[in-house]
């Protein structure tokens, strides 16, 4: 009987698994697929298509703009994200608790919704469009969770630890830069890195608030227009590796910190 | 190396409709060892948090040397505190946390190299200068909180319950320690706390503080032998109180009528007033005798305490007495016992009505 349960529950979750990762295994194995359709049955292996992506001055563009997009959103989101946390969090402010709401709100609105709104503000304003524009919609879409990420930093301990830092004669500098960002840079990095991995996979703002910069997500919709085709794959497949390698290093960098700060 | 003195004028505290520190006065010789005593919310934290800067008193002035630093921000004071948690910097190392305040002073670096040595060779901490904070233990940090504090070389070290969070062991440990490197900094110590034992081993002035108000001052032999005040008798140690009407002085010897009979005192005061009388339980010497007619007390019960033996005796008026005993020579329950004491060793305490 209880074989039988430890069986079935191993199949559920197989089953769970497979549900969310076989579509990125399939998309994987037939990035190396040797022929014109990405369709069963597999032949190759080969990495002719992703020589043929590297290849492609257009991608590399993209990627370039992909990079200064995320850099650049991620940097100004965090910047706001820790200030706003670090007043909302080390200083009691009358209406604190609604302008925390205020801050976290953007992470439910639709991200088309904040796209649409900011096309027509631009228009109206006959503000240029291009990655300026996508950046902003970016630095909306990732405040608030580097808002969120960086108050968890922000606790009464730290604001001792200021208050002892003063007593021992240190400048404002000083205790901001070895005591606050001392105590706080491993959230500060961690929401950078977050912040960077949904820039660098956003689609529809950045397609709606952009001309001619195009993206990696954008290349890769403007591919699957002309047909699926295994170089779509090796993208997507080059794209999925380097967002993991950011989330990874996300992961590393927040939770060993974290773990270590609350332990013996 | 030695420290200034300090001194308080009319120092006070009020929030709203709470006086949290009632206004005093207080001298402190340089190098002292004092210790601020009293039960929580008797203004302690208070009085430490206002010498440290990080609360504005409502009135009064403090001066270090001469110096008015009244207004001065925590930053700029000759003053550094022990938190009660430490306060140390997880982020750092042992010796970078004992460094921090030298960083903040600009010295060459080798001079701030020989510095950090020296202090945390006082602490006798002298091979953890690289280990992370985390892995030291509650006396350890408890070491290197005061070293970080004492590298700047204050005027005036202020220690908020530092040994509050240690074991019993380690807190009787860290006290000699303590008294140890306070006289090795020659710099003055202003220590809060609740123990009244921390107190009488560490001090060489107690404030014994009680609702925001100052109820007694002075070293801890004057302070038990001859408390200024009824919540000092009983706060520091033991006592006996005895309420009475006075109704002799003479050569500097006050004499009270109680409800059990005459008894003397140092002190003055003035005939037909109310007064009290406090006489540790060790000066009370208790005389067995049969005439149970002319013995108002009887001994209640008996405790064995191994070089002692507390004696409570109980008149027929209700007034409890307490006494230290030689094991050698404690009566037996039930026997009726007159109380005796040399006037010398008992004291008149202000507050002589029941507050």
């Amino acid at each position: 009987m209880s074989v039988l349960k430890k069986a079935l529950s191993a199949v559920v979750l197989l089953v769970g698994f497979a549900f969310i990762y076989l579509p990125v295994i399939v998309l994987a194995v037939f990035s190396f697929h040797d022929g014109r359709a990405a369709v069963p049955p597999f032949e190759g292996p080969t990495l002719r298509w992703y020589a043929e992506v590297l290849s492609d001055p257009k991608v590399g563009q993209a990627a370039l703009n992909s990079i200064i997009l995320g850099l650049g959103s991620s940097a100004l989101a965090t910047v706001l994200a820790f200030l706003a946390a670090y007043g909302l969090g080390r200083y009691r402010v009358a209406g604190g608790e609604v302008l925390k709401g205020a801050i976290l709100l953007p992470m439910n609105i639709s991200y088309l919704v904040i796209g649409i709104g900011l096309l027509i503000l631009f228009r109206n304003a006959q503000l240029p469009l291009g990655l300026g524009a996508a950046g902003l919609a970016h630095v909306i879409m990732t405040l608030p969770l580097c808002f969120a990420i960086c108050l968890t930093a922000i606790t009464p301990k730290q604001v001792r630890l200021e208050m002892a830092s003063r007593d021992l004669g240190a400048s404002q500098f000083m205790v901001l830069r070895r005591v606050t960002i001392g105590l706080a840079w491993p959230a500060i990095i961690a929401a950078f890195f977050l912040a960077f991995t949904l820039s660098w996979d956003e689609f529809i703002m950045t397609y709606l608030l952009t001309r001619f910069d195009v993206t990696i997500p954008i290349t890769i919709w403007s591919m699957l227009r002309t047909g699926l085709n295994p170089a779509t794959n090796a993208l997507g497949v080059l794209v999925f590796g380097f967002s993991l390698i950011l989330f990874v290093m996300f992961e590393i960098i927040y939770f060993r910190k974290s773990a270590r700060r609350t332990g013996p | 190396m030695s420290g200034s003195p300090i001194r308080l004028e009319g120092l006070g505290k009020r929030y709203q409709d709470l006086q949290a520190l009632h206004p005093l006065d207080m001298e402190i010789p340089s190098g002292s060892y004092v210790v601020l005593l009293g039960p929580s919310g008797s203004g302690k934290t208070t009085l430490l948090s206002i010498l440290g800067g990080f609360v504005q008193p409502s009135s009064g002035k403090v001066f270090i040397g001469g110096r008015d630093i009244t207004d001065l921000p925590p930053v700029k004071r000759p003053t550094t505190t022990v938190f009660q948690d430490y306060a140390l910097f997880p982020n750092m190392s042992v010796g970078a946390n004992v460094r921090f305040g030298l960083d903040a002073r600009r010295q060459p670096v080798d001079e701030k190299d020989r510095r950090v040595k020296q202090m945390l060779a006082m602490v006798g901490l002298n091979d953890h200068a690289d280990r992370r904070i985390d892995e030291l233990s509650g006396g350890q940090r408890q070491r290197v909180a005061l070293a970080r504090a004492l590298a700047v070389e204050p005027e005036l070290l202020l220690l908020d319950e530092p040994l509050g969070a240690l074991d019993l062991h380690l807190r009787r440990q860290m006290q000699d320690e303590l008294k140890r490197i306070q006289t090795q900094s020659g710099r003055s110590f202003i220590h809060v706390t609740h123990d009244q034992e921390e107190a009488m081993a560490l001090a060489d002035l107690v404030a014994v503080m009680s609702e925001g108000r100052l109820e007694d001052f002075g070293p801890p032999e004057q302070l038990y032998s001859r408390p200024a005040t009824r919540f000092s008798a009983n706060f520091l140690g033991e006592s006996n109180l005895m309420e009475g009407r006075v109704s002799r002085v003479q050569d500097g010897i006050t004499e009270l009528e109680t409800a059990f009979g005459t008894v003397r005192a140092q002190g003055q005061a003035s005939v037909g007033e109310k007064a009290c009388i406090c006489v540790r339980p060790e000066r009370l010497n208790l005389s067995v005798s049969d005439d149970a007619d002319r013995i108002p007390f009887q001994v209640s019960d008996t405790v064995f305490q191994g070089t002692f033996v507390r004696v409570r005796i109980v008149s027929q008026g209700g007034t409890t007495l307490l006494a230290k005993v030689a094991p050698e020579r404690v009566p037996q329950i039930g026997s009726f016992v007159q109380p005796t004491f040399d006037p010398a060793h008992a004291s008149l305490v202000a507050g002589g009505a029941s507050r």
